[in-house]
């Protein structure tokens, strides 16, 4: 059971990686990146780390989007070409 | 149970991503959402190496309460410790660039990394 | 012309990708020599370090090894330990059910101690240079957003503390308890118009926490002569009132970690104009 879990949250963490590199859109890079990050948060949970997997819940999909989204405000929106 | 190995790879190939998109992407807060799935690759690493075959986490509890040399089912809590500290000591510094990134636009009006330098 | 250059770029980058590549999965897939490979499967906790930290002998292991002039453990079952029984062990030499606590604060506390050092610098150095910035409104939240933010927001602050206040029984501690405090008055911050961020408050919790951190770590050493030494009484495994100086540690540190963390998020969002 936790593999086919941790083999489907893996597989779309690296998708997630692609699309966050090649999105032409930044906006697409900082969801992508905060879906890897709460994917993370669930392996590291399956992987009996309950005190890395809270931390990284708070951060890793929390926070740290938080701070891209309030960059990406001050940058207006600059899009990759 | 689960195999170290395919753990592993993921882990690895996260980082590969990660590194290629350092090298390659242009715009700057491109580049910094690279860096930062590296560091969630090197994170899952570390927290990979500590995992042990059918183990539980490291807290004694009241369902779980003896513990010692012949009855040891902890994962190892060490890589744990490290990563903990690790990932806000990361989001600290990715604060940190975020900050550098918003003042190189202010400076040159672009976060290209090509374009930059060419106008004062 | 320079488009060009990027796409030889793009192929310098992912030949250098492949090569790396090639070799982790060169070193994964290696044959177990001793010391030589990754720990692929086959990995047992006697083998690691930690095995000490988890039995709580680290004191009596060292002993041993200086009685009998020794460097390493040949088997480890000579090492002496003992049952550890949760409700029921007392004065063990660290006495918090959490493993990981008890190498984040006890064994490892020197880097607790850096690391929130390095936070601290990273949080000046964003605040120097957010100085000069101006404030961009964003759009006025929704009723729905402002009726959750009032209800919801106290509520995770309480759980923060919670989760810094138990660091030592359950899974959590200062570093998580202090990205959800954060994470709080993120949702203050973006959801009330009103709402006015206290840097003030936020900076004199930062240096009072870190100076508490630093007193602590001397108290150990004037009572223990040994720089942050658990120089209170361990208590019994399990109970809120065990683990001596860890809990205080963790206290310090959740609420050192939230204050420079809000106040980050808080001077990213706002700009830095009023200092």
């Amino acid at each position: 059971m936790y593999v086919i879990i941790i083999s489907v949250l893996g597989i779309t963490m690296i998708f997630a990686a692609f699309m966050a590199i090649y999105a032409k859109k930044l906006i697409t890079a900082i969801i992508s990146l905060g879906l890897i990050g709460l994917f993370a948060s669930i392996i590291f949970l399956l992987l009996a780390a309950p005190d890395v997997a809270i931390t990284e819940a708070a951060i890793g999909s929390g926070l740290s989007i938080a701070i891209y989204l309030f960059a990406l405000r001050h940058t207006e929106g600059q899009e990759e070409k | 149970m689960i195999n170290s190995l395919f753990l592993y790879s993921i882990a690895c190939i996260l980082f590969l991503i990660g590194l290629f998109g350092v090298l390659t992407r242009k715009n700057v807060i491109k580049i910094l959402v690279s860096l930062s799935i590296m560091e969630t690759a090197v994170n899952l690493f570390l927290i990979i190496v500590g995992y042990i075959k059918n183990g539980k986490a490291p807290i004694l509890t009241r369902w779980d309460p003896h513990i010692n040399i012949h009855t040891l089912n902890f994962v190892d809590p060490l890589p744990q410790a490290l990563v903990l500290t690790a990932i806000v000591i990361g989001l600290g510094t990715t604060a940190l660039a975020l900050t550098i990134a918003i003042k190189l636009y202010e400076h040159y009006g672009t976060l290209d990394i090509t374009k930059m330098g060419d106008k004062k | 012309m320079k488009n060009t250059n990027f796409v030889t770029g793009s192929f310098i980058a992912l030949t250098l990708v492949v090569i790396l590549g090639i070799f982790f999965f060169q070193a994964l897939n290696q044959p177990a020599h001793e010391g030589k490979t990754m720990p692929v499967d086959n990995v047992h906790l006697e083998d690691r370090v930690s095995l000490h930290y988890v039995l709580k002998n680290v004191n009596e292991a060292s002993q041993y090894l200086e009685s009998h002039g020794k460097s390493y453990f040949n088997e480890r079952d000579e090492v002496p330990s003992k049952t550890i029984e949760f409700g029921k062990s007392k004065n063990l030499e660290e006495g918090s059910a959490n493993e990981v606590t008890s190498i984040v604060v006890n064994y490892r506390g020197f880097d607790t101690l850096g690391e929130v050092t390095v936070l601290f610098i990273s949080i000046i150095g964003l605040t120097l240079l957010m100085r000069g910035i101006n404030n961009k409104k964003i759009r006025e939240p929704s009723l729905i957003l402002k009726t959750g933010t009032t209800f919801l927001s106290p509520l995770i602050v309480l759980f923060g503390i919670y989760v810094f206040v138990h660091g030592h029984l359950t899974p959590g501690g200062g570093f998580p308890g202090g990205a959800i405090i954060a994470s709080g008055i993120l949702l203050l911050i973006i959801g009330l118009e009103s709402f006015q961020f206290n840097s003030v408050l936020s900076k004199s919790i930062e240096s009072l926490a870190g100076l508490a951190f630093v007193g602590i770590a001397l108290a150990g050493l004037f009572v223990k002569k040994s720089f942050l030494a658990n120089f209170m009484p361990t208590g019994t495994v399990g109970y809120l009132y065990s683990a001596g100086m860890v809990a205080l540690i963790y206290i310090v540190v959740g609420l050192k970690v939230g204050a420079e963390l809000a106040s980050g998020i808080a001077k990213l969002k706002e700009g830095g104009k009023n200092d």
